[in-house]
């Protein structure tokens, strides 16, 4: 048995592995059901090649944790009683233990550079999931561990797990409202404009590759908020829309060729979808209501959006093209700021409800709703994760306002930031 | 109050003539209606562009003293009607518009919102505040050329409390006199 499972192991390290680039949109709690109990999963104390590979082990150990808990598809079992890797598989010692899965890890460090080799196995058949080696720059450790974690849903599920994917924002911490980008766990907050203006509305393209932002120019031709397309990895900006004096709450098409936006430019905020690289603007909606904050169904195509044509701002839904719009909020006197799960199947919102603003979320086949949080203060700008499991939001529950993120059902909470007032994040997938 | 005003209107006024006098290049200012005595219009641009001197007093500016006497207008929470009890506020600025001390100054109408809801929403509801203020002023004979309107939405609040008391100061539309 053994020698055949090293074997498979070298066969898999030596072949190039099928990755998983392709965007999906299958939700995967259409796959795992709903009666799904998180699967046992054991993270074998590692196996350290080199004496001053500790710290290095640790931080993989830690992140690949909390990255599967916080799926909500695994319970994390306890390592402490069980033996470390001993660098060749047994996988004897780890039988006794009541986990489905074991991953263990090869660790050697030096200064600078990290090698793992991580192994992911069905205690049951013995069998070896996936097995992945990485050489990388030490700082990588955290994203080694996202990787190799992606891979493991991948693998069992064969949907693109959200462990390397981003989330970008609006911070204050500068004392200049900026768009930052950080890591979907809040790690590795990196700031993305310096241009000392208000820059507001961040939206990540699907690719998460380019972010859509509303800025303000001040010119003697007239001043208002201009909408700016950044191309995050290589420093490209272009201006994507300027016309009118109101430019706002861009949202990328999920294809990524066009975005749709608020603007005035005919005189009254209305909604528009124009390419990406600003021509061929069209008018979705018209009348003297206010209508803004556009949501894009992924899955269908249509448009979620906020209009206050009823007396007060509710959620409306129309096609792609601005027909058969009709409306989808009735409860409450401000419902604002609708998201769409990836895979179509969610719509997220904020719904004020006394002096507090809330998160909502409808089942769009049953019409079913769930509130997401309770006597929090203003929990505003839901926003799915690319595996449409998750949820990021702005909320000022503990003083000034923060990003957090939850699983759909509102547990796994996660506070992302901490330095300043942080608004609007938008979660793609990573580079 | 009245007394400053004046000082300042004073000042501006002896500016005007000093710069009337050495500055050939700038615009001649526009004639003014007949019913006015046609020295009181200041020449533009106004002196805050000027180096000072050692010798020059320290001029008020004709923007910031329009500005000043532009007043604020307040709105509902979520609404963007003009308020019975705030028509005073707006027929008040349209009689400074047409005044001849700020009756070429353009005017930028920021919208603004209280804290509450989102980034998005409110910047449409500052636009939709400041656009109602411009359609009462154009109503009111102001030509809509020397009106502009920008949203800063929740942005840039007046009051920094998160209570009623804050927040009603924060609902408005802020009037500031600019150059073209």
């Amino acid at each position: 048995m053994k020698p055949v499972i090293r074997l498979f192991f070298i066969a898999v390290l030596l072949f190039p592995l099928m990755t998983q680039s392709q965007q999906t949109s299958v939700d995967i709690g259409d796959i795992i059901g709903g009666n799904f109990v998180p699967h046992p999963i054991l993270i074998a104390k590692p196996y350290l090649e080199s004496s001053d590979a500790g710290a290095a082990a640790n931080e993989l150990v830690s992140t690949l944790g909390a990255d599967l808990d916080y799926s909500g598809l695994f319970e994390i079992v306890d390592s402490g009683p069980y033996p470390a890797f001993q660098g060749s598989v047994n996988l004897a010692p780890y039988k006794s233990s009541r986990a489905k899965y074991v991953v263990l890890l090869k660790v050697g460090a030096t200064e600078t550079q990290v090698s793992v080799e991580a192994r992911f196995y069905d205690l049951q058949s013995e069998s070896l999931i996936v097995g992945k080696v990485y050489k990388w720059d030490r700082k990588f450790t955290r994203q080694i561990a996202h990787r190799f974690g992606d891979e493991i849903l991948y693998r069992l599920w064969g949907v693109k797990g959200i462990f390397t994917s981003k989330i970008a924002f609006s911070s204050d911490r500068t004392g200049s409202r900026e768009i930052w980008l950080m890591d979907y766990d809040g790690y590795n907050q990196k700031q993305i404009t310096v241009s000392k203006a208000l820059n507001l509305s961040p939206d990540l393209s699907p690719d998460g590759k380019k972010v859509v932002y509303t800025t303000f120019r001040f010119s003697s031709e007239g001043s208002g908020q201009i909408l700016v397309v950044y191309s995050i990895y290589d420093g490209r900006k272009y201006t994507f829309f300027s016309k009118g004096t109101l430019n706002s709450a861009p949202a990328w098409s999920p294809d990524g060729s066009r975005i749709a936006f608020t603007s005035n430019m005919n005189g009254n905020p209305e909604i528009y979808v124009a390419n990406a690289d600003g021509t061929g603007a069209k008018q979705l909606t018209f009348g003297r209501s206010i209508d803004t904050s556009p949501a894009w169904n992924p899955a269908s195509g249509q448009i979620a959006f906020t209009s206050d044509k009823s007396g007060n701002p509710m959620i409306y839904i129309m096609n792609g093209d601005g027909t058969n719009e009709r409306r989808l909020t009735f409860v409450g006197e401000y419902n604002e700021s609708a998201a769409w799960s990836p895979s179509g199947s969610r719509l997220a919102y904020v719904s004020r409800s006394g002096a507090n603003f809330d998160i909502f979320s409808i089942e769009m086949d049953t019409g079913v709703v769930k509130r997401l949080s309770q006597n929090e203060r203003s929990n505003e700008n839901p926003y799915w994760s690319p595996d449409s499991r998750h949820i990021t939001f702005a909320s000022n529950r503990t003083g000034k306002y923060q990003i957090w993120s939850m699983l759909y059902d509102a547990t796994k909470l996660r506070q992302l930031t901490q330095d300043g007032n942080n608004t609007s994040p938008s979660w793609a997938a990573g580079e | 109050m009245k007394a400053r005003g004046l000082l300042i209107f004073l000042m501006i006024f002896t500016l005007a003539f000093v710069f009337a006098g050495c500055k050939k290049k700038e615009p001649i200012p526009e004639p003014m209606p007949s019913q006015n005595p046609p020295v009181t219009m200041p020449p533009e641009p106004a002196p805050m562009n000027e180096q000072p001197t050692g010798g020059e007093p320290n001029t008020a500016d004709i923007f910031e003293e329009c500005t000043r006497q532009l007043q604020p207008v307040f709105f509902d929470y979520n609404k963007s009607d003009v308020r019975e009890d705030q028509a005073a506020a707006l027929q008040n600025n349209a009689r400074v518009l047409k005044a001849s001390q700020c009756g070429t100054v353009t005017v930028l109408i920021e919208g603004h919102c209280d804290e509450r809801g989102t980034d998005e929403y409110n910047l449409a509801l500052g636009e939709r505040r400041a656009d109602t203020a411009k359609d009462y002023l154009v109503n009111l004979g102001i030509p809509e050329n020397r009106l502009s309107t920008l949203s800063y939405g929740e942005s840039r609040p007046f009051a920094q409390g998160h209570d009623e008391t804050a927040w009603q100061q924060n609902r408005r539309a802020h009037f500031v006199a600019v150059r073209k």
